[in-house]
């Protein structure tokens, strides 16, 4: 079954095009990676999908009905979640307590009077999610005094929060040791379970591991599409891309 | 028209120019600062006071309103770069609520300073001689001669600062308008000089603003806040860092107040709070729409 | 964690209980405690939600012309005085709230204060419900009372300190409550990190907008009372100036925290008057403490005591 789809999807910001006719599709359980040079447009992208930022022409359809130019909280209650390049959590709150207000956009806000703290529900979830992601332990921290490593969990671990059926994770491994990145893949494959999953990264490695399948934007186009093997194979691609990055 | 004899209306319209004029000055240094720095300087309408009250000191020691013309702006410019440079440069990249509350510490202070030093009472202001009187405009009505020369000013000055920002290196360098630009470095340039530059010349304006307007208004402790908000209401309505907006917004809302002292004297105070409230519900980001940076 | 939060709740109680009696004149701490009821709510939209207003003389403007002149006018009970003062003035805060959050960060800031000087202005305008200038004298002042079970007359310094300290109990344990609730989760989100929280699917201008609200009926309240306590409104509490003072008491003390805004209060209090035995100029000595704080300890009193603590235990914050 069909997740998502983008169908000539373009923005242009003044006179720069970051994102060219670009035609989409991730199916249901999918692990689909983007690839492609800086500035190719793979961050603009996940911010027209997300909502964040509006296409200038274009459509996006998500199960099946359309999300163009939706309001990015609205796209956001609809199921898709993302996990940012630059860490962007609550520094000031506990690790707990970052993914426990994830967790408690699915509810309304504009309940002043019972205890949070209460919420049996949100709260168990939140420490479900917490394990996952490998920071239990780490419960009562401030966001701020984690460690880089740490933070790039909790950042996928807020996504979680909101019980998504779409995942966007932009360079989830950005900035980690081997041994974390080893980590974080791992993670990444777990959670992926029941999730589909859209992945910017430039770490070919993690790439070829995770992906079920793979598009290559360049200057805003995509120049291809298809599983790893044929990616890797594909002249186009070596050519602009492939030829200059560490595997 | 309108049951008010013509030459009354067109007095009025010249009045409104001037005083957007002085909104102009005033919106462009802020919205300078604002561009290049994300600053807002609280401590502008102060700036504004003190160019005032430096103007009366000059025109104590030399006499001679030309020269006054010329130092104050020179003096609070350079109080202005001390305020950077000693302070809110600290506060770079931090939450940008910092160098406002810190602007506004500072014009606590300056306003005080004043209280002491002068008496909260104030002082008129007078215009030099040649300058007074008036000129006939058509026999239709007369305008007076120095608010006519405030107009022609202010103009000339806006003029020098758009030349200075369209055709200089270092001009092309403020609009950018970001705080470290890669540009700046291609260009060997200091960006340091750059943020005390812009916070001199924005706050040179404010001064000028100051002296210019004293003959008009007299020379109060307070004349600075009251400047300010309506300053800072002209900078919604245009959008903050936009100096187009700065000169558009600037004068329609001094046309704006003028006539509605014309028509209803009452609402003269008010009205320009009405007109950001309109435009607020209308169209939030301001007439030029400039969205994004702090918005 | 909860337990920690109401073991601050409850110090604070115990402290403003007893502070009558440390006072070095009982008037003292009765602005104290007024002020600082106005410095909580202030701090409900600046240290917990993270929205910094130049113009929350507003509120306590409007919340304290409103029970005066209802109570000039009609001569009504003390509740209704006071019920007065916090309904205009979270009407004010409905109205001006909605129209300063149309735009975000530093013109947010802006708008307040601008809104602040257009009721100044207007209050300034139209004497005959404002009294001008001059202000609203011989404010009646009702006595605390049950018809037919009891009367008391609350108004000497000591006596009003405690009524007001009703008040704040109240106002502390509403607050606490708030701020434990999901709603409250989600204003210090919105403090640390907005556009996540939007991201995360809150519509955060609707949630900062009841946030203003509720800092408004608050304020509102603190303006009930003071007008109550002097018998007096005027001009100068929508001015400008006095908006610089609240905002300088909650940062004196510390933002986002409960003890802050007492603290800040009083401080400020009390180095004013020190300070104006001396000369009438105070603000040449509050204005460099001012600038201080902003520049290296934006954190308060409290607060830099509570990071101190923090630093040496390890532990995390608590919400007091």
């Amino acid at each position: 079954m069909e997740i998502l789809r983008t169908e000539n999807l373009t923005k242009k910001f003044g006179g720069l095009t970051a994102v060219s006719g670009v035609n989409f599709r991730l199916e249901q359980d999918e692990i689909q990676s983007i690839i492609g040079p800086n500035g190719a447009g793979k961050s603009t992208l996940f911010k027209l999908i997300n909502g964040e930022q509006k296409p200038t022409h274009g459509r996006i359809w998500f199960q099946g009905e359309e999300i163009t130019g939706v309001e990015q909280h609205l796209v956001s209650r609809r199921g898709i979640a993302t996990s940012y390049q630059i860490t962007n959590i609550f520094p000031k709150l506990t690790t707990f307590e970052n993914v426990r207000l994830s967790v408690q956009s699915r509810k309304t806000p504009y309940n002043l009077w019972s205890k949070a703290a209460r919420d049996d529900g949100t709260n168990e979830k939140a420490e479900e999610i917490l394990g996952q992601i490998g920071l239990a332990n780490r419960r009562e921290s401030l966001a701020a005094y984690l460690s880089y490593g740490e933070q790039r969990h909790l950042e996928i671990g807020i996504a979680l929060g909101t019980d998504p059926v779409l995942l966007l994770l932009d360079e989830p491994t950005s900035g980690l040791s081997p041994v974390e990145t080893k980590a974080t893949v791992e993670l990444i494959r777990e959670v992926a379970r029941g999730l589909s999953v859209i992945l910017v990264e430039h770490k070919m490695k993690v790439v070829m591991d995770l992906s079920d399948k793979i598009t290559v934007l360049h200057e805003g186009k995509v120049i291809a599409q298809g599983n790893p093997q044929e990616i890797r194979a594909n002249e186009t691609v070596r050519r602009v891309y492939l030829g200059g990055v560490r595997e | 028209m309108f049951g008010i004899p013509l030459n009354m209306l067109l007095f009025q319209v010249f009045t409104g120019l001037v005083l957007g004029m002085i909104f102009v000055l005033l919106a462009i240094g802020l919205s300078l600062i604002f561009g290049l720095l994300t600053v807002v300087n609280f401590a502008h309408g102060a700036l504004y006071m003190w160019g005032a009250y430096v103007g009366l000191l000059c025109m104590g020691y030399f006499g001679n309103f030309w020269l006054s013309l010329i130092v104050v702006p020179l003096v609070i410019g350079g109080i202005g770069m001390a305020v950077e440079y000693f302070f809110v440069r600290r506060l770079y990249g931090l939450n940008p609520d910092y160098p406002l509350l810190l602007t506004f510490a500072i014009s606590l202070i300056m306003i005080e300073a004043v209280r002491i030093l002068f008496g909260t009472t104030g002082y008129p202001f007078n215009a030099p001689t040649l300058l007074r009187g008036s000129v006939n405009f058509f026999d239709l009505f007369s305008f007076p001669l120095y608010r006519l020369f405030v107009i022609v000013v202010t103009a000339l000055v806006i003029l020098f600062l758009w030349l200075f920002l369209e055709k200089t290196n270092v001009g092309l360098i403020i609009r950018g308008g970001t705080r470290n630009s890669e540009m700046v470095r291609l260009l060997g340039i200091d960006i340091s000089k750059v943020w005390l530059m812009v916070f001199g010349i924005g706050t040179g304006l404010a001064g000028l603003a100051g002296i210019l307007a004293a003959p008009m208004r007299g020379v109060y402790p307070e004349m600075g806040i009251a400047m300010l908000v309506e300053c800072f209401v002209v900078t919604v309505v245009g959008g903050m860092g936009s100096l187009k907006g700065a000169v558009v917004s600037g004068l329609l809302l001094g046309q704006v107040v003028s006539m509605t002292s014309l028509f209803i004297p009452e609402a003269s105070n008010i009205v320009i709070f009405i007109a950001m409230a309109v435009v607020l519900l209308i169209k939030p980001s301001g007439l030029f729409g400039i969205s994004g940076l702090l918005e | 964690m909860g337990w920690i939060t109401n073991r601050s709740v409850l110090m604070i109680i115990v402290v403003l209980l007893i502070i009558p009696i440390l006072m070095p004149y009982e008037a003292l701490g009765t602005q104290m405690i007024i002020w600082g009821l106005l410095a909580l709510g202030y701090n409900i939209l600046y240290g917990y939600t993270g929205l910094l207003s130049f113009g929350h003389a507003a509120y306590f403007g409007l919340g304290a012309y409103a029970t005066g002149i209802i109570l000039i006018r009609t001569h009504c009970s003390l509740l209704a005085g006071i019920s007065a003062g916090v309904l205009v003035a979270c009407i004010g805060a409905v109205v001006i709230g909605f129209l300063c959050l149309r735009r975000r960060g530093i013109y947010f800031a802006l708008l307040t204060l601008a809104f602040a000087q257009m009721l100044y202005f207007t209050a300034s305008i139209w004497e005959s419900l404002t009294g001008g200038e001059p202000g609203l004298r011989n404010i009646p002042q009702p006595p605390l009372e049950l018809p037919g079970l009891f009367s008391i007359n609350i108004y000497t310094p000591l006596r009003f300190y405690y009524f007001v300290f009703g008040f704040v109990v109240l106002s502390l344990l509403i607050l606490n409550r708030i701020l434990e609730s999901p709603f409250g989760k989600v204003l210090q989100g919105i403090r640390e990190n907005e556009k996540r929280a939007r991201a995360l699917g809150y519509n955060t201008n609707r949630i900062k907008w009841l946030s203003f609200i509720l800092s408004g009926a608050f304020s509102g309240l603190a303006g009930a009372l003071h007008t109550l306590y002097i018998s007096f409104v005027g001009l100068e509490q929508l001015y400008w100036e006095t908006s610089g003072k609240i905002l300088l008491m909650a940062l004196l003390g510390g933002p986002g925290t409960f003890f802050g805004p007492f603290i800040g209060a009083g401080v400020f209090l009390y180095l004013e008057d020190i300070i104006s035995a001396f000369t009438t100029y105070w603000m040449i000595v509050l204005g460099p403490i001012f600038v201080l704080c902003v520049m290296f300890f934006p954190q308060g009193i409290w607060g830099t005591i509570r990071e101190f603590t923090e630093r040496f235990s390890g532990s995390p914050p608590r919400k007091g």
